[in-house]
């Protein structure tokens, strides 16, 4: 990379992070896995700037390095338990990526099941239903994702019942909520 | 109009878009489709919630990043991009204690010369210390804030410590291990002192001396302030995990009176550690950079005053329990009665189900006998199994008070849920009132029949050797035969992680030869690096074996994991064999 290169890099960059924040937020759930992502995404990013066109819009070419980190992180996060855990009880749990006891309690029992049974979606599915809770517009998240348009449009229905069903059974595993519907 | 056509519809467009007809189809669909009802409901109830502002310090840590991966013939334009994360630091630490926004390049660099040749030892001339065994050793940072830091060559300098100036822009991390550190407990320890150093270094204007400048004062039997006087540092972070509890606690204290001025007690709890130090990681950094570290009094304080806030949220409540038992008596039970009171008013009549499980969490070991009625009735009638889980965990404590027997019996065989989601994803309701009941012996037969048991399935069998999550979890010690079977499942599991997991089990019983040919076999070839790092821990039993050793020299040199490479070194170097 030259020194123009990283010039134009960070020019580009600067003014997008936010909405990179906002994004992989709405993908993680989780504020300092957010911040991972973003990070890892201006590494990417800043290592194939020359690849970025000049009349490419840069949002979405960030937010598609952005998607791109956080469907690969399928698999880092299938490998991931011998990176932080060594032994049998945290082997199990790492199995069941739950938020920990202090976030858990600052959660009402809604947003923790609701955060249950997102982490129960695939990533892909996960990926549209946040960038469509940003905000983003179906074209924009077919540039973004690399889905042609009607292809995105059923995924996205799809999504949206994945996520109402793995809802329905953590609140059915939880007489309180039941009650809380029904009034 | 199928479904999809009218989601179609409604995501395309904007409602006021909508035509009079599109908005009539879409409402008549609504009204008599359940599934897109629910589907639109569950997606409106995830939109509704919104991200929170973006931290302050995420742009320095990109651009350390950034920096770090440069090629050495560029040049990242850092300071430019910084310059707003550096004017919202500057700001932060105006009054800081061990931040300074400078222009740190020239500045840095020139202590970077000055600091190598300085002083004259005034530690044993043995040459360098090498570092301890067992001392974490993470990045060596290249290309960041660190390098800067010169040599890892202690100098020895404080020969007339009154004398000496200590840089107040300079910070020394000295790590500390737990007491029992295995292999287990180093490599998380490593992780935990990693991310923490991580993000200190994206801090601008901050000298972080680390790694091996520190470790290399092991030998030394110095105390944290000392070494921070011999590196010429105003200031030392001392960062310590607790594995049992777990929890993670940084102290910061001043190199030369050796007040500890701070102190951050964090409990990472006992599911996702790598989110755990993600978190600690940042509140200490954000601590460091804001300078709002406090002493343990006024953390425990702080805590207290939250508990008994009644207008506070019962989540925000319930936390603050924890850090009262991070506090010096180590039990909700040496406050007053006061706070366990108010631990009880949340555990029994908060609406939050998460809080009530972390009250009774918070509780449990308090044997203060006004909280054994409140824990029969949340056992019996509390809506969340998370809440009954926990209360039932709480009552092992009092399972000799009359009814407590018969209560916990009642619900070891008719409690309605067996998810094994909740604190640990491990016991169900029912295990957990199960498991109360019992004595340590009783808990470790039990473990051992549950192995042997060949109706069950291989991870109900393995399960009850594997957890230990409820405070009660006991190690138990295999028999010859128990580790067998457990191999035996171990060999036939394509699962990793139960193989893994197997392997780790392992370690509980006698070293059995014959198992070590199998175990090298999967640390050479078997390609997942959970198991291939499981092996290479467990061969740390084995290495009076040729074979075993040559095993271990060739992960290290040529496993493409680093963990199965740090695992299989401390295997090697004969750690918690």
């Amino acid at each position: 990379m030259s020194i123009a290169d990283a010039h134009r890099f960070e020019r580009l960059i600067e003014p997008h992070v936010d909405a990179l924040f906002r994004a992989a937020y709405r993908l993680a759930r989780h504020r300092a896995d957010a911040e991972d992502l973003v990070q890892e995404t201006c590494v990417r990013a800043y290592l194939r700037v020359a690849e970025l066109r000049e009349s490419q819009p840069v949002k979405a070419w960030l937010l598609r390095v952005l998607h791109n980190v956080f469907v690969d992180g399928t698999r880092r996060a299938r490998r991931s338990p011998v990176t932080a855990v060594q032994d049998d009880a945290e082997l199990a749990s790492a199995a069941c990526p739950e938020p920990n006891p202090e976030e858990r309690a600052g959660m009402t029992q809604r947003e923790e099941q609701l955060h249950r049974a997102w982490l129960k979606l695939d990533r892909g599915h996960r990926a549209l239903l946040a960038l469509r809770a940003e905000g983003y517009t179906l074209p924009e998240i077919a540039e973004i994702t690399g889905l042609p348009l009607e292809a995105l449009n059923a995924r996205l229905y799809r999504a949206r019942l994945s996520l109402a069903r793995s809802l329905n059974e953590e609140r059915a595993s939880e007489p309180g909520i039941r009650m809380e519907v029904a009034k | 109009m199928n479904c999809q056509e009218v989601n179609f519809i409604v995501d395309a467009r904007a409602p006021e878009e909508l035509s009079s007809a599109e908005r009539q189809t879409v409402e008549l669909h609504l009204v008599s489709c359940q599934a897109c009802r629910d589907a639109w409901a569950a997606y409106r109830e995830l939109a509704a919630e919104q991200p929170p502002k973006m931290p302050r310090d995420l742009r320095l840590r990109i651009a350390a990043a950034l920096a770090a991966r440069a090629p050495a013939e560029t040049r990242w334009p850092r300071r430019s991009l910084l310059l707003g994360g550096v004017l919202l630091v500057g700001a932060a630490v105006a009054a800081g204690l061990a931040l300074h926004v400078v222009d740190r390049g020239p500045g840095l660099a020139r202590r970077a010369d000055e600091a190598a040749p300085a002083a004259a030892p005034a530690l044993p001339a043995a040459g360098v210390p090498a570092p301890v065994a067992g001392a974490p050793v993470s990045g060596s940072g290249a290309g960041d804030i660190a390098s800067a830091d010169g040599a890892a060559v202690p100098s020895g300098a404080a020969t007339d410590r009154a004398a000496l100036a200590l840089d107040p822009h300079s910070l020394v991390v000295v790590a500390v291990p737990d007491g029992a550190a295995g292999p287990r407990a180093a490599a998380e320890f490593a992780q935990c002192h990693e991310q923490v150093l991580q993000r200190l270094r994206a801090l601008d204007g901050l000298n972080v001396i680390a790694d091996e400048r520190v470790s290399a004062f092991d030998a030394f039997n110095l105390s944290p302030e000392e070494i921070a006087r011999e590196l010429g540092a105003a200031t030392v972070l001392v960062v310590s995990v607790m594995n049992h509890e777990p929890s993670c606690s940084a102290t910061q204290l001043d190199a030369q009176t050796g007040a500890a001025r701070a102190g951050i007690l964090v409990f990472v709890g006992p599911e996702g550690q790598p989110d755990g130090w993600k978190s600690f990681a940042a509140h200490v950094a954000e601590s460091v950079r804001d300078a709002t570290f406090k002493d343990t009094s006024t953390v425990v304080a702080e805590a207290q005053a939250t508990v008994l806030n009644t207008a506070l949220s019962d989540g925000e409540r319930a936390s603050a329990l924890f850090k009262l038992r991070q506090g010096p008596g180590g039990s909700l039970a040496a406050y007053d009665s006061g706070i366990v009171a108010a631990a009880a008013q949340i555990a029994t009549t908060s609406r939050d189900a998460g809080a009530r499980e972390v009250a009774w969490v918070g509780l449990r070991g308090v044997g203060d006998p006004s909280l054994l009625q409140p824990l029969l009735h949340s056992l019996a009638t509390d809506p969340a199994e998370n809440a009954r889980r926990a209360a039932a965990l709480a009552l092992a404590y009092f399972v000799d008070e009359p009814g407590v027997r018969d209560a916990l019996v009642r619900a070891a065989a008719e409690d309605p849920s067996d998810h094994r989601t909740g604190p640990c994803c491990i016991l169900t309701v029912r295990e957990a009132a199960t498991r109360a009941l019992l004595s340590e012996q009783e808990l470790r037969d039990l473990a051992l029949a549950t192995v042997m048991n060949t109706a069950l399935t291989d991870q109900e069998r393995l399960r009850p050797i594997t957890s230990s999550v409820d405070g009660r979890g006991f190690p138990v010690p295999l028999n010859d035969e128990a580790a067998r079977a457990i191999f035996d499942m171990g060999r036939r599991s394509e699962d990793p992680i139960f193989r893994s997991q197997a392997w780790y089990s392992l370690r509980r019983g006698s070293p059995n030869p014959a198992f070590a040919q199998v175990l090298l076999e999967d640390l050479a070839r078997h390609p997942e690096e959970n198991v291939r790092g499981a092996a290479a821990a467990v061969l740390a039993r084995y290495t009076d074996d040729p074979s075993v050793r040559t095993g271990l020299e060739r992960a290290i040199a040529e496993d493409a994991s680093q963990n199965v490479r740090g695992n299989a070194r401390t295997a090697l170097d004969g750690v918690d064999r």
